[in-house]
């Protein structure tokens, strides 16, 4: 929880062990949590439901990681993406940072480093929301839209 | 044309070596991140008092198979270096090929590709270096499944024809929209691979390429 607000995760990775293990570890931390297994199985999640944070491997069967995270800022930006992968390099964490990625970790990354990096995503994002509402109440809807959708 | 260079060779060789390491790398960082997470949770249930002989088993029936799995690749890459280190000029082409297929197998599932293989019984060593044909081996593989879909396979037939080894890989699928299987560099590079190892690459319709290596017996 937070405040009262459950933080809503999405968790993508194609090793079906490791992630639903980490799934109920993350409900254990009072997370509400969704596992898919590949990128196509994530942008159709997303299509229908958005969660607050996306926790995205990079190497997996069909799309890749980058591939699935730059799809992801066009359809909903406001989602937060933590990258965790075993076999991330130099260049892929460039690449996830300048599409808008939240963090980069590398697997297997701590679980209480995870979860923090999990509420300062979703406590990015409340705080991106409230000043856009903020410059919408002040009348500046352009800069709000922004704002709100990461573009500035 | 002029003839390829021996730095090109081992930028090769370095090439294959660099990328077997990082599959072994890879595979062996995901066995043990399944376990630290399911050891993770036992402690979190425990901590919760919700651990239960259920949940335990499980808990140790997934170790289990981590380590399992840990172990083959472990076992796989001693097998590959046994080959790699191997004096004596000649080598087990089919269990060479089979520790190969085996340390690639997630790079296989990540693209959808299937590899299967026919070994003919009693094959005879073959002559060269393990090095150079492994290398060799992983180019025309990757090669191969450059010019698939998703959804791919790749039949490696491992035979004797004669005094000579033949192994042909056979790719079927779907082509890949605007792919070609090898450049002309990496062409010229494979057959100079071929050539070191005494024999001899050659490209047939549809994709096929098979390597002649002599037998040793």
């Amino acid at each position: 929880m937070f405040g009262k607000k459950v933080i809503k995760v999405l968790l993508v990775d194609d090793e079906v062990e490791f992630v639903t293990t980490l799934g109920e570890r993350l409900r254990l931390r009072e997370l509400k949590v969704d596992t898919v297994f590949d990128g196509t199985q994530a942008l159709a999640f997303i299509a229908k439901a958005e969660p607050d944070v996306i926790v995205l491997d990079l190497k997996m069967p069909g799309l890749h990681g980058i591939d699935v995270l730059r799809e992801i800022k066009k359809t909903r930006p406001k989602v937060q993406v933590i990258i965790l992968t075993g076999h991330g390099t130099d260049q892929d964490e460039d690449a996830a940072r300048k599409l808008g990625g939240f963090d980069f970790l590398r697997k297997p990354a701590e679980i209480d480093l995870l979860v923090r990096k999990i509420k300062e995503a979703f406590q990015e994002k409340v705080d991106r929301v409230m000043s856009a509402i903020a410059f919408a109440e002040g009348g500046d809807i352009d800069d709000a839209k922004k704002i709100f959708n990461k573009e500035e | 044309m002029p003839p390829v260079e021996d730095a090109a060779i081992e930028r090769a060789v370095r090439s294959f070596a660099a990328a077997m390491l990082g599959l072994v790398a890879h595979e062996l960082n995901n066995r043990l991140a399944v376990m630290r997470e399911t050891v993770g949770l036992m402690e979190d249930l425990a901590r919760a008092g919700k651990a239960g002989v259920a949940g335990t088993a499980r808990a140790h029936s997934s170790l289990d198979d981590q380590i399992g799995r840990a172990l083959n690749i472990v076992r796989t890459l001693s097998g590959l270096g046994g080959a790699l280190g191997a004096a004596g000029g000649s080598f087990d082409a089919a269990t060479a090929i089979g520790d190969l297929v085996g340390l690639t197998e997630r790079w296989a599932r990540q693209k959808s590709l299937l590899i299967e293989r026919e070994v003919a019984a009693d094959l005879p060593r073959a002559g060269g270096d393990p090095a150079l044909f492994l290398c060799l081996v992983h180019r025309l593989l990757v090669g191969s499944a450059g010019t698939l879909q998703p959804g791919g396979r790749i039949l490696m037939r491992v035979a004797r024809n004669g005094a000579n080894i033949h192994l042909g890989l056979h790719p079927a699928g779907e082509p890949a929209a605007g792919a070609m299987a090898t450049g002309i560099d990496d062409d010229r590079i494979n057959r100079e691979l071929a050539r070191r190892l005494g024999g001899e690459l050659m490209f047939e319709g549809g994709g096929v390429s098979t390597v002649r290596l002599a037998a040793t017996s």
